[in-house]
């Protein structure tokens, strides 16, 4: 039997666990991984009363307690889109309860969690990030919601950055698409149609450069995102690949300083935050509590994993 | 005023979708090793992070919407 000191939980295809799993073998820490798209291939046991969570893989046998478990990786939605509902009944059940049981694993919840899903849950809202980034004293580009161009009672005919309040994903004929920050014209916003679902509305800050920020715990790693040496105009993401350049620098100290606070204000441990820098001055654009980042370890070498298991290894920060 | 949602009138329709993106590493020269939990390179054994010719992680998007931030489905 697996006394597990670290729980994973991911999918398969998310590279990012591949690398704090290696730190964590190198480290010699139990741990065992737990994949949301491999289920069939577990045996679980749960003993509630006790608080035991048994788990077969393969011949092996990993038991998950409060006596034994010290730190909980989470690497899953904290709520179930339901884009992609299966038809078949039998995969029905598969996405809805075993999503459900992955969010009762909220049972631990004295392990330390990278993040804790309820905090997750709350930080993944936008309009409340924006609100405690304003709070904890980044500055915030001017933003509204609305759901009515004639009732958004802007007079500056200036352009302006449409956003989604939620991610953007939609199934178009079939195919996936996705609904990036899109700039428009003012006149374009006035005479566009917004019923349907309301849209975030920001001023257009530019020339900008793009900054990632990764933080774990109380360490920052900030890149600038280029392509072919300039700053971009709109949404980074879609630009071709190949013409990105990820450049780390180093942020101000009082900006490093406002990301960490900005995280503990959300009870993250983790997160991705977007800003902006222009003219010296940065903005917050968002976090993603569960933001991509095995681009940067290959790319420029960012030690995030190693950040990442020595937390887990910790079990604080 | 156009009738159509401006985000709909926006929005970026991908050409190929998520399972393209999953095809590319099964059945190829990588697997994903249930107990160890990582991917591994069938032939050495190696982990597949640590090989040149293991397709991802590329970029943040991977050419598709992966659903970052893990909300996508």
């Amino acid at each position: 039997m697996n006394e597990v000191s670290v729980l994973i939980i991911s999918n398969k295809f998310d590279f990012t666990t591949d690398y704090v799993v290696l730190t964590l073998r190198e480290l010699g820490i139990p741990y065992v991984r737990v994949n949301r798209d491999e289920f069939l291939n577990y045996s679980i046991r749960f003993l509630v009363n006790q608080g035991e969570l048994y788990i077969r893989i393969g011949n092996e046998d990993f038991v998950i307690s409060a006596k034994s478990l010290k730190s909980v990786y989470y690497r899953a939605p904290t709520f179930v889109r339901t884009l992609d509902v299966p038809t078949e009944p039998e995969l029905q059940l598969y996405k809805f309860q075993w999503a459900s049981f992955i969010r009762n694993l909220i049972f631990f919840e004295d392990a330390f969690w990278i993040n804790n899903p309820v905090a997750t849950y709350k930080a993944e809202n936008k309009l409340y990030q924006l609100k405690i980034a304003k709070d904890v004293g980044f500055k915030i580009p001017n933003t509204l919601v609305s759901n009515d161009a004639g009732y958004l009672q802007i007079n500056d005919k200036r352009e302006y950055a449409i956003k989604t309040l939620d991610p953007g994903l939609l199934k178009i004929s079939g195919k996936s698409a996705f609904i990036y920050t899109n700039i428009v014209t003012y006149n374009e916003l006035m005479e566009s149609n917004l019923r349907f679902a309301p849209v975030v509305v920001q001023e257009y800050l530019h020339p900008k450069t793009d900054i990632r920020v990764t933080v774990v715990g109380n360490r920052v790693f900030a890149v600038k995102i280029l392509s072919q040496g300039n700053s971009i105009n709109g949404d980074w993401r879609r630009i071709e690949k190949d013409k990105l350049e990820y450049v780390p620098v180093t942020l101000p100290e009082n900006i490093t300083q406002l990301c960490i606070k900005f995280l503990r204000k959300l009870d993250l441990i983790f997160g991705a935050i977007d800003l902006v820098c222009i003219d010296d001055e940065y903005y917050f654009l968002e976090v993603n509590p569960t933001g991509e980042w095995a681009w940067l370890v290959k790319s420029v070498k960012f030690p995030i994993h190693k950040e990442i298991a020595n937390l887990l290894f910790k079990g604080k920060l | 005023m156009d009738d159509k949602h401006i985000f709909l009138k926006k929005a970026f329709v991908y050409k190929d979708d998520q399972q393209k993106f999953k095809d590319e590493f099964e059945g190829g020269d990588f697997v994903y090793e249930q107990l160890l939990g990582y991917w591994i390179n069938k032939n050495n054994k190696e982990p597949a992070l640590y090989d040149s010719t293991f397709p991802g992680p590329r970029t943040k998007k991977a050419d598709i919407e992966t659903g970052e931030d893990q909300k996508g489905e």
